[in-house]
């Protein structure tokens, strides 16, 4: 596997998680401000800080939502990210299944006239969830018709490492709008609306609890190691693929450091803002990871140190 | 859509004959279109353009506003050959590559043929694809050129001749695949009630002989495809040949030459061995430490790998000295040189600007000649005299008393046609046809070739980045 090559796939499997997940949380975030009483805004500037943005006082749901659908200088907008995506794929041409090739070229073709029409609340769940649609067929082909090969693992890598990445995002805004709601407002709606953005609210019933409490549901999100879209989930699977691949001392280390960081996730909603700030924690240490794995399997070797006396002639040269 | 109410034009149709009947191996493909009407047939049009945009099929402009990633213009209307033509050229082309690779070696060896006044001292000297660093090189099966892309067109005589042997970095291979996987794709009927030779498997041949050059004793030789990268014209080929022979798509930046010669790839577990070379970068460019110090798309020491015999690389590098306009005029010399026969395939009548007499009667018939620069290709740089204004071709006489190496010039041939669907209407559109010659341990032809129409009315540059399309192209038996 070239390392090259092995990049370009990581980072297309990253911004194709990137998408979904953009289209998923745009998507509970609406879902959620339609169970609000009438006349409250909030929500949308909590969106943007969440997703690493300065946040602006007074943005209406019509700039978000551009921001995060369609803009061309975001580089995580759903449009630019699959259009990177697609641009990564073309240059794996020879390594990708050609029907996932037509899948991705086709999702992205589709994409702005998709992201334009969910500008409109009334046709946003049906173009997000298409988008949503079409990235697990995508992953379907690629899951069914291609070798698990180091290439599928790179994919694959790329692709947990952000979802693990995003679902700590949207727990973020999830327990911000939560706490910030008046009168407790649809504290329960909130979680059960993430819960179902994240497709994991029958799995949460059947394998947690009836009952919705921030505790059980945030946990759930972070630490079950069986629910495919929960942190420790992501972990542990891109734990086993870097077992496989050579010489995974170091980012395989900073995988398992991220790991332990989930226990403290019950304590640390017991503290004021000790959420927020576990939070911060985990995204800071999956960043490490990801230098680790850039530094390992995609940088090229530095040049070595040239002597000063070399380089006097080549001065002269 | 009548074939009847197809425009009568002077020029030679390659389906419809002088007095408007279809010819013999037209006439399944003229009765079906007759059946279809125009609605059916611009739905067809609108799936098979549909299908481009899917498959994502594209090649790349470079313009001023930056490099577009365009879809690949594909006519539906294809061109057909009837198979008894075909073997004649098939065996054409196969005589030509065979003495173009005799004389490359000989050239880079002996010089026989200058020796024995043949071929011009005063040509090679001027020639700017020969390369010093080839000089004293033997290569396996005496193959230098193991890619080539021959340019073939048929006048208004009927007269199939050779236009042009791209010897360096031929692409559109993958376009002629892609057209046939198209059509039976969106036209399946077409080819249930008639003999349409079905395409080799070209990527398979291309494969066995890339392999046939592995200079190590392997069963699997490592075979990577070099690649400019994802921002060159033909990368969709690339990646598209890479694909289908399970190759490795390589850039310059994922190759290194260690000091025992060996060529080596980056991979996440570390360097690993590279034999085979298909590269599709131009040889000046393959490595900076011999050729332009500043190419970041080569690989240094590359050649020292190369003259070491650590690495083959397809097409060799210094294959280019016999693609060169003013050497092609030398082939059929070559044929009759070097393998004692009569050419098969005819050349295109040519003036050469560097002889005396020749340059006095294409500067005093510049309005009936089409002048065309010894070494470019894509259909940059040339003049085609009827159709220049007064002072275009002022400025071309000037380039050529300047440099008269680097210019010859051909009669303005009267390219033959195909129907071609324009708007709901058929239109008689020029065309040429590039077919596909392998020479490694043996020697292929595609059946067929890549047929490139130029879709402007009367225009005849059928270059893709000139606004040229496409058609599949047909080898039909007769009478069957």
């Amino acid at each position: 596997m070239l390392a090259r090559v092995a990049e370009n796939l990581y980072w297309m499997g990253r911004q194709l998680e990137r998408a979904e997940n953009t289209a998923r949380l745009v998507n509970a975030t609406t879902q959620v401000l339609l169970d609000s009483p009438t006349g409250i805004e909030l929500g949308w500037d909590e969106l943007t800080r969440v997703m690493g943005f300065p946040s602006t006082q007074g943005v209406t749901e019509a700039d978000v939502v551009h921001l995060f659908l369609l803009d061309q200088d975001n580089p995580g907008s759903i449009v630019v990210s699959l259009r990177q995506a697609r641009e990564n794929a073309r240059s794996l041409r020879e390594v990708l299944p050609r029907e996932a090739w037509e899948q991705l070229n086709s999702l992205h073709l589709r994409a702005p006239a998709l992201m334009t029409a969910a500008l409109e609340r009334s046709r946003r769940d049906a173009a997000l969830r298409e988008v949503v649609d079409a990235r697990l067929l995508l992953a379907g082909l690629l899951n069914e018709t291609m070798s698990h090969d180091a290439a599928f693992q790179f994919l694959r890598l790329g692709a947990l490492l952000e979802r693990a990445d995003m679902t700590s995002r949207i727990v973020d805004i999830s327990s911000a709008v939560a706490c910030t709601a008046p009168g407790g407002l649809g504290m329960e709606t909130t979680w059960i609306s993430i819960l179902k953005a994240l497709s994991g609210f029958q799995m949460y019933r059947r394998h947690k609890n009836v009952r919705i409490s921030p505790k059980a549901v945030v946990s759930f999100l972070f630490s079950d190691p069986r629910f495919p879209r929960a942190i420790r989930y992501c972990l542990e699977n891109i734990e086993s693929i870097l077992a496989e691949l050579p010489d995974p001392a170091d980012p395989l280390r900073s995988a398992r450091q991220t790991a332990r960081l989930l226990a403290k996730v019950e304590h640390s909603m017991e503290l004021n803002d000790g959420l927020p700030v576990l939070i911060d924690e985990i995204q800071q240490r999956l960043c490490e990871l990801h230098n680790a794995i850039h530094e390992h399997y995609f940088a090229k070797p530095k040049p070595e140190a040239i002597e000063p006396a070399q380089t006097q002639n080549m001065a002269e040269a | 859509m009548r074939c009847e109410s197809y425009p009568k034009t002077s020029f030679y149709d390659e389906l419809i004959d002088e007095r408007g009947e279809p010819r013999a191996t037209a006439k399944a493909l003229c009765a079906h279109l007759n059946l279809q009407s125009a609605e059916d047939l611009r739905a067809r049009r609108e799936a098979v353009d549909a299908a481009i945009m899917t498959m994502g099929i594209s090649f790349t402009v470079y313009s001023d506003a930056g490099n577009i990633d365009r879809a690949w213009p594909f006519d539906l209307i294809p061109r057909i050959v009837p198979e008894r033509e075909w073997k004649q050229i098939d065996a054409g082309l196969k005589q030509r590559l065979r003495a173009l690779n005799m004389f490359i070696e000989d050239i880079y060896n002996e010089q026989d043929i200058v020796r024995e006044g043949v071929f011009p001292a005063d040509v090679l000297e001027g020639s700017v694809n020969y390369l010093a660093p080839c000089e004293g090189m033997k290569l396996r099966y005496g193959a230098w050129a193991h890619i080539c892309g021959t340019d073939l067109v048929r006048g208004g005589d009927g007269v199939m001749y050779v236009l042009e042997d791209n010897l360096r970095v031929p692409s559109g291979v993958s376009y002629m695949l892609e057209n046939r996987g198209l059509m039976k794709r969106l036209l399946p009927e077409l080819f249930a009630d008639q003999a349409i030779l079905p395409l080799d498997d070209y990527t398979t041949r291309l494969y066995e002989m890339l392999a046939s050059l592995c200079p190590r004793d392997t069963e699997h030789p490592v075979i990577v495809v070099l690649t400019p990268g994802v921002y060159n014209s033909a990368y969709f080929e690339h990646s598209y040949l890479a694909q289908q022979m399970g190759a490795y798509l390589v850039e310059g930046t994922d190759l290194s030459v260690d000091a025992d010669d060996v060529v080596t790839m980056r991979t996440v577990a570390g360097p690993r061995r590279v034999d085979v070379i298909y590269r599709r970068v131009d040889d000046k460019f393959i490595d900076p430490e011999v050729f332009h110090k500043d190419s970041v798309l080569g690989v240094p020491g590359l050649m020292r790998a190369w003259r070491a015999g650590k690495v083959a690389i397809a097409n060799a590098p210094g294959s280019g000295v016999a693609d060169d306009k003013i050497v092609y005029t030398y082939v059929p010399d070559m044929i009759r040189f070097y393998l004692n026969e009569e050419p098969i395939l005819p050349n295109v009548p040519s003036y050469l600007c560097m002889r005396e007499d020749h340059r006095e009667y294409v500067l005093a018939h510049l309005d009936e000649l089409v002048v065309k620069p010894a070494n470019e290709s894509g259909g940059y740089g040339m003049l085609i005299g009827p159709k220049a204004s007064e002072a275009e071709r002022a400025e071309f006489a000037k380039r050529i008393i300047a440099e008269p190496r680097n210019y010859m010039a051909q009669p303005m041939l009267a390219l033959s046609t195909v129907p071609t669907l324009i708007g709901d209407e058929l239109a008689p559109r020029h065309v040429d046809l590039r077919p596909f010659i392998l020479q490694g341990k043996e020697m292929s032809v595609t059946t067929g070739g890549l047929t490139r129409v130029a879709m402007r009315e009367g225009s005849i540059v059928v270059n893709s980045s000139q606004g040229g399309g496409s058609k599949d192209t047909w080898i039909v038996k007769e009478g069957v």
